[in-house]
């Protein structure tokens, strides 16, 4: 604060400097407790205690919501380790991850870019990018069931440009399942992220994009040396975003492939779904909701410092 | 931008040139790729199943609007998009309600609470839903709201705050120091200036979190599930209906289902994008 | 944009939000605060003597017959009916996707707000319903109410649980056998194949006309199909051995496991079958261009296969030589709907009563029977033959035996896993010994 406000106090005295801080500090306190507590008691009014909840049920062994509870320790976490179908999920979340988060959020980035720069038409393409976001995922399901069929209407268009060799049992073939899915997610991820990107971009005043190719700099350039720069902590929340939906998603796996061809698609989100609901050991599928927990604590950690060094 | 006459050296321009002429080829491509599939969607709403598999493409024969009036009565699509977009607009309320305040303080006033808080609420981002299922649902019944649309509501804003404070924290700790300086000098208690000052100017950031929550709740079907009955349904519930009623599956039926759902949120979007999109304009304006 | 517009965007969007939340229906769903059960003790729980009254009573009832079933319409006139002979007693009956329905009746339960009656399967979690005071069992209530020996044996027998508990009333059963169409199989020149190399000579012919053998999907549906052509090579003694217990090195497992494998490479299966979904499968064979399927009763008026009814036998599926069996076998049971009662409907038990001993009244019954051809979980149905549904596939005449339904005897717990073997199984390339090693390893994993 500059000399001059100091001297404007709230009570007629005269506050020394330090006492004048702490009273504002008090202000601020007290301040501060106001415009949060709506938000936070509302919050923990409702995941607090269930989040314990889940943290306690992990010890337990569990198989039916009206059956009694079994405690167990940390047997579930014990088994978590043993468990050969914890190296085929991670195997494959991992897969779906890399491909998931590269796939996505370069080209959304850029489609983003461009469609800040307000060309004609930028509205209408903005439209169809963000409408995939709208179906509901069972309408997704429904289509894709229609693209992967083996006479569906990807394998009929690759036939027809003479590529049949290139035809499929998409969601049949182990090879091709799971990055079938992941198309799916990409497919809607770059329009959805894309329009997100539009909306951080567009904020950005005009002068910088100016001043800068006035200097010599073409599109390419700006995009990747000044709207990148600025965006990074965006980008890393829309990398965050993806990760953690990829991390815990399983709606795919449960309306196209169970899990399967044999093993192909079975992710760590879907194993918890499958030990909740179809196999009935809900202690288990909570211990492995503790350890998704923790996995994303660490990504968002990660990925913060990632993005804020690159910055610096 | 290049809208404004500048003097670009010619090279630049043409490397410009050839950046916005990729733009638009890619963005053309892409967009096809979604609006191929959506065509079939809406094509297949005017065929039987036979059609719909062996000819997915092709326009269809007739223009035979049964297959909405089926959706329509067996479950009836149009309520459960009305009580949906109510859910929505009354649970995205809140949540800005009650975070802008939050994000506020968290982003512009120093206080060591401020990590604290903000680490809070960032754990919440983590909890899967199955987990809370049960105690919410005690909680519900409890308070008498079981079958209600009211509970979600109320319910909704608690899983979208975590993300919403993220972002809003985000755009609000980007604004210039300087605002609250001015502020003050003009007068205006501390919720006056929270609301006509840095409200507009984090719009971006606003309609982030609005698209955002959004999409988790038109998309959440557990919850809903559980907590609404058969007169009270959302448009998930009705849709999965339109398809397990039956394990033969009626593609033309689900597909006219969809586009029933889409079309209040369609709307809504347009009409909602354009008021969006220039008061964003107008607030990126420095005074 | 100024702010006042801002704030009137914002009013309008309040009060819409509130208008259109408000137009929900009020709570009236939430049924009259019954007599909390205690959890139920293991003797059954006698019914509350409640002397008849004329005090307004009403009925809740969860069900997945909704108006796409063909016994969605059947079942309203007999709410309707039922109501207007009982003025006091009013139903409520709420449609729920049948996957759903055991998840909210068991989160119901947990708040005593269940409904009063669920018509639901005996499969999945319902199983522990009974010992964990969801629901009560109805041994008195047979007795009491004067249904004791109305049920046919296996309906009462499916329905029993080891310690000799009735979960619930049978109410529907089903059938899953082979679909034959014979317009398919007249064009190929051969008839219903009852053993493996008739099977296999027939996928021959057939393929040379052009059309495809047998159809299924590689899902939660197509598992049945896999376990069921598995049990054609063995007895019940040994399914219960391999698949019920995991030891599947029994020599009829093994070969069941062979004889699969063999099927799949002589292309018995439709091209691409690993990728085909359950509704895929309906719509292909629908077209008229496959010989057989494996669908069960819920298909059996469906508006979808409409043009291929005419055509359709019944039948098992083929037997390979060797085989234990005597007839090819298929698949049926009577857990695919019962009429449980909660402890909130057992508050109410003299209008459950009433409702129960309405519907299953033979006349009334036979409505179910005759409009949806449901398969009948009563001894004695009067059908009205003049008021069957003509769209659907005449019932199973053909010489076949019945196999074990694996969801009576496959632990739950193995169940995901062995639906994604039977999937790797319709893979081609999948050899018999990786399919028994995964098998082996799915039931290992349970102990």
């Amino acid at each position: 604060m500059t000399p001059s406000k100091k001297t404007i106090a709230v009570e007629k005295k005269i506050l020394s400097n330090a006492e004048y801080s702490r009273r504002n500090a008090q202000r601020r306190r007290v301040s501060f407790i106001f415009l949060v507590a709506p938000a936070l008691g509302w919050f923990l009014a409702f995941m607090l205690w269930p989040l314990l909840n889940m943290f306690y049920i992990s010890t337990t062994s569990w198989n039916a919501l009206n059956m009694p509870k079994k405690f167990i320790f940390l047997d579930n976490f014990v088994r978590i380790f043993h468990d050969p179908k914890m190296a085929i999920a991670l195997h494959n979340t991992g897969t779906y991850l890399l491909v998931g988060i590269l796939g996505v959020v370069p080209f959304a980035f850029m489609l983003g870019f461009f469609l800040s720069l307000r060309k004609p038409g930028y509205r209408i393409l903005r439209t169809i990018f963000f409408s995939p976001s709208m179906l509901s995922v069972a309408a997704l399901a429904m289509v894709f069931l229609g693209l992967y069929r083996p006479n569906g209407m990807l394998n009929t268009f690759l036939t027809s440009i003479g590529l049949s060799a290139l035809t499929r049992v998409w969601l049949g073939n182990q090879a091709t399942v799971l990055g079938a899915l992941i198309a799916i997610d990409i497919w809607g991820g770059i329009g959805f992220y894309s329009v997100l990107f539009f909306a951080a971009l567009v904020n950005l005043p005009d002068e910088l994009y100016e001043a800068a190719m006035l200097d010599g700099a073409g599109y390419w350039t700006i995009m990747w040396k000044i709207a990148f720069p600025l965006m990074l902590d965006f980008i890393g929340l829309v990398v965050i975003l993806q990760f953690l939906s990829i991390l815990s998603g399983a709606a795919y796996m449960i309306l196209l492939t169970g899990g399967g061809p044999g093993t192909a698609t079975f992710t760590l989100g879907y194993y918890l779904y499958d030990q909740a609901f179809l196999s009935h050991r809900l202690g288990y599928s909570q211990a492995l909701g503790v350890m998704l927990f923790f996995i994303g604590i660490v990504a968002i950690v990660l990925i913060r410092r990632i993005t804020s060094r690159w910055s610096s | 931008m290049l809208n404004r006459v500048l003097r670009v050296p010619k090279k630049i321009k043409k490397g410009s040139d050839l950046f916005v002429m990729g733009g638009y080829f890619f963005s053309i491509l892409y967009a096809a790729l979604i609006i191929i599939p959506l065509y079939f969607v809406i094509v297949s709403a005017f065929k039987n199943n036979t059609q719909i598999i062996s000819t997915p493409l092709a326009l269809p024969a007739a223009l035979s609007f049964q297959k909405f009036f089926q959706a329509q009565e067996n479950v009836n699509v149009l309520r459960a998009g009305l009580i949906t977009i109510g859910i929505t607009i009354g649970a995205e309320f809140l949540t800005l309600v009650l975070a802008f305040p939050a994000a506020y303080a968290v982003a512009r006033i120093p206080t060591r609470l401020g990590t604290l808080v903000e680490t809070i609420f960032s754990i919440g981002f983590l909890i899967p839903g199955l987990a809370i299922l049960m105690p919410i649902y005690m909680m519900t019944a409890k308070a008498g709201l079981l079958y209600h649309p009211i509970a979600l509501v109320i319910l909704y804003p608690a899983f979208s705050l975590p993300l919403t404070m993220i972002i809003l924290t985000g755009f609000l700790r980007k604004l210039p120091r300087e605002l609250e300086e001015s502020a003050v000098m003009d007068g205006g208690n501390l919720l006056q200036i929270i609301f006509y000052i840095f409200f507009p100017l984090s719009m971006p950031g606003i309609i982030t979190i609005l698209v955002l929550n959004f999409i988790n709740i038109w998309n959440e079907y557990l919850f809903a599930l559980i907590l609404m009955d058969s007169n009270n349904r959302t448009i998930q519930l009705a849709l999965a209906l339109l398809r397990a009623n039956q394990r033969a599956v009626d593609y033309g039926l689900i597909a006219a289902g969809v586009l029933i759902s889409m079309l209040p949120v369609f709307i809504i979007f347009i009409f909602f994008q354009d008021k969006i999109m220039s008061g964003m304009l107008a607030g990126a304006v420095k005074e | 944009m100024n702010k006042r517009k801002i704030s009137m965007i914002i009013a309008l969007l309040v009060a819409t939000s509130m208008v259109i939340s408000a137009c929900g229906a009020p709570a009236t769903a939430v049924p009259a605060t019954a007599v909390p059960a205690t959890a139920a003790p293991p003797t059954a729980v006698p019914p509350t003597a409640v002397p008849p009254t004329a005090e307004p009573v009403t009925l809740t009832i969860w069900h997945n017959w909704g108006p796409d079933d063909a016994k969605g319409a059947p079942l309203k006139t007999i709410f309707a009916d039922f109501m207007a002979a009982n003025p006091d007693i009013t139903i409520k009956d709420e449609v729920y996707v049948d996957s759903d329905i055991p998840l909210k009746v068991e989160t119901a339960s947990t708040a005593k707000v269940e409904p009063d009656l669920v018509f639901v399967q005996r499969v999945g979690s319902p199983l522990s319903w009974t010992d964990s005071g969801v629901t009560l069992p109805v041994n008195d209530y047979l007795t009491e109410w004067g249904l004791a020996g109305k049920f046919t044996d296996q309906a009462m027998s499916d329905y029993t649980q080891a310690d000799g508990k009735v979960q619930a009333f049978p109410l529907e059963g089903y059938r899953w056998p082979i679909w034959y169409n014979t317009k398919v199989l007249e064009a190929a020149g051969v008839a219903i194949p009852t053993t493996t190399d008739e099977l296999l000579a027939a996928a021959k012919a057939i393929r040379a006309t052009g059309n495809q053998p047998l159809i299924a999907s590689n899902d939660g549906m197509g598992v049945y199909l896999f376990s069921l052509i598995l049990e054609s090579a063995m007895s019940d003694e040994e399914a219960i051995q391999c698949m019920g217990k995991g030891d599947w090195t029994v020599p009829n497992c093994i070969k069941a496991v062979e004889l699969f494998v063999q099927l799949r490479d002589a292309g018995v299966f439709v091209d691409g079958v690993e990728g085909i979904d359950y509704g895929g499968a309906n719509t292909q064979y629908a077209t008229g261009t496959v010989a057989m399927s494996h669908f069960g009763t819920w298909e059996d008026c469906a508006a979808e296969v409409a043009s291929v009814v005419p055509y359709v036998q019944l039948g098992g599926f083929p037997l390979p030589e060797g085989s234990p069996r005597h007839a090819p076998v298929y698949y049926t049971g009577f857990s695919a709907k019962g009429i449980w009662i909660t402890p909130n409907g057992a508050a109410k038990s003299e209008a459950v009563k009433k409702f129960v001993q309405y519907i299953f009244e033979p006349a009334i019954y036979a409505r179910l029977v005759e409009q949806a051809a449901m398969v009948a979980s009563l001894k004695e149905v009067p059908l009205d033959p003049s008021k069957m549904n003509p769209n659907c596939v005449p019932p199973l005449s053909a010489n076949a035996e019945v196999a074990m339904q694996p969801d009576l005897f496959l632990p739950p717990e193995v169940n995901s896993d062995f639906t994604r073997v039977s999937t790797e199984a319709f893979t081609p390339g999948t050899t018999a010994e990786k399919i028994l090693a995964d098998l082996t390893a799915a039931y290992a994993a349970i102990k």
